[in-house]
């Protein structure tokens, strides 16, 4: 499982300035990007205490732990500044675990294993998109993955609202990717694994939409992408739930 | 000059502090051992506040309860330039208070589970949490729809309301109940942008950016 992309984040939402905090296959990870753009992907861990560099401030050029102010360079995750041993020359050896990671289709992906390839969605290639609100959603990948066939959505050319109830057809695209069509409009979701019992759902539109049109497609399919998280989220919560008589209460004497 | 009736570790007091920071407002502090004194609930203080709560305010002989009901006061009485608290403009007012409302459902939730980690009151834990969780999906929906519209505020594309630092503090110090941020984003975003408004002070538990 872990030897593929992931998308983990829309890439706008990896504002400089500020550090994102995300979860993929029950690790955490620190995003951020640097004032040049270089996005990175770090375990979320400090190499020096352990406290989360999600706590931390991006400083355009490093990231610096909240708890002792160590400094980290954007691209290697080499410490670059102890400010408690300013003499010091800084063991090669301090640096934080970073990961391969690449931006495309407007996410921000990671691959936790080494790999040379870039991450590759035939489906969004040479695509317009527009990256619709994700969800963090409390349901395994299986569940999230059982749930989408519900999904259902009003398409560009509908002649009527009741077109939003007919469920959309939906294809496998990748293991993770799957797309739903309706008419002639298309909707691909890249699913994110959290944990064994979270899943980020995000989704794209195959159109570029610009101003009220995209907000009005924005708010649809998230009151759409709502509605099948609430139904993921049921039948997680239904698998939870034992499925044995309560043992009858035995009275001492 | 206004005496604020305080406790350091109190969420609700450091809205008003917050507010009279960025006001530029000098005020007195009336130390309250609310834990483990519960001086809140002395004699001498409930005449002041029978609910026993705090924050409370004496601007004056003018006295006052409630950290939403004080920031209106100090917004409209302190902010000339009508920036924290519009009051003549009706549809901000509305918005501003339905979100004071909503900050006060955090207080009861999120604020509520870290009292039951931190100070150890007797309370449902989990009912708290998921409460919680379920405001803070809204706030998230709301927030991400505000950035995609170039907002960056709760009710304001221009600058901040006192409806931010009504949500602001128990929103930030949801972990200290147990009550992760990771699954919200844009809260997250949200709370750095609240971070680096100019006069922004700390209270234990909430770092600078």
């Amino acid at each position: 499982m872990a030897k593929r992309w992931f998308p983990i984040l829309r890439s706008e939402e990896a504002e400089k300035g500020h550090v994102a905090q995300v979860a993929l296959l029950g690790k955490e990870f620190a995003v951020w990007r640097a004032g040049d753009g270089q996005i990175n992907v770090w375990e979320n861990r400090c190499p020096h205490r352990g406290v989360r560099l999600s706590l931390g401030t991006n400083t355009g050029t490093e990231l610096k732990c909240r708890y002792h102010c160590w400094r980290f360079e954007s691209g290697s995750g080499q410490c670059v500044s102890i400010p408690s041993i300013p003499q010091r020359p800084i063991a090669k050896a301090i640096k934080v675990a970073t990961y391969r990671c690449a931006e495309k289709y407007g996410y921000v992906w990671v691959n936790l294993e080494i790999d040379t390839d870039l991450p590759m969605v035939s489906a969004l290639e040479d695509r317009p998109l527009t990256t619709l609100r994700s969800l963090f959603t409390n349901a395994s990948l299986a569940t999230v993955i059982e749930s989408l066939s519900a999904y259902c959505f009003l398409p560009e050319n509908a002649s009527n609202l009741e077109e939003a109830l007919l469920p959309a057809k939906l294809s496998k695209l990748e293991p993770l990717t799957f797309e739903a069509k309706s008419k002639d409009t298309a909707i691909i979701f890249l699913l994110q694994p959290a944990s064994e019992e979270s899943t980020v759902i995000h989704a794209a539109v195959t159109a570029a939409l610009t101003g009220i049109k995209r907000l009005t497609t924005l708010r649809h399919h998230n009151e759409r992408m709502e509605v099948l998280r609430d139904l993921a989220e049921s039948s997680a919560s239904r698998l939870k739930t034992p499925h044995f008589e309560p043992a009858q209460q035995i009275r001492g004497n | 000059m206004i005496t604020l009736y305080d406790y350091e570790l109190s969420g609700n007091c450091y809205k008003l502090r917050l507010l009279m920071r960025f006001l530029g407002i000098e005020w007195a502090t009336q130390k309250i051992d609310f834990y483990p004194g519960r001086e809140h609930k002395a004699d001498w203080f409930l005449q002041l506040n029978p609910l026993g709560q705090l924050p409370v305010i004496d601007d004056d002989g003018f006295i006052l309860r409630d950290a939403q009901a004080i920031l209106v006061y100090l917004a409209s009485e302190y902010d000339h330039n009508r920036n924290w608290y519009d009051q003549n403009n009706p549809k901000m007012v509305g918005r501003i208070a339905m979100w004071l409302s909503f900050a006060e459902s955090i207080t009861a939730t999120a604020s509520a589970a870290r009292l039951h980690d931190n100070l150890f009151y007797d309370l449902d834990i989990e009912k708290c949490r998921t409460e919680a969780h379920a405001l803070f999906r809204i706030l998230d929906e709301h927030l991400w729809f505000a950035e995609q519209e170039e907002q960056n505020w709760i009710c304001s594309d221009k600058n901040p309301t006192i409806a931010d630092i009504a949500c602001f503090p128990y929103t930030m110090l949801s972990e200290e109940g147990g009550i992760s941020r990771l699954p919200y984003p844009a809260i997250r975003r949200w709370t750095d942008r609240f971070k680096r408004i100019p006069g922004f002070i700390e209270m234990p538990g909430i770092f600078p950016i």
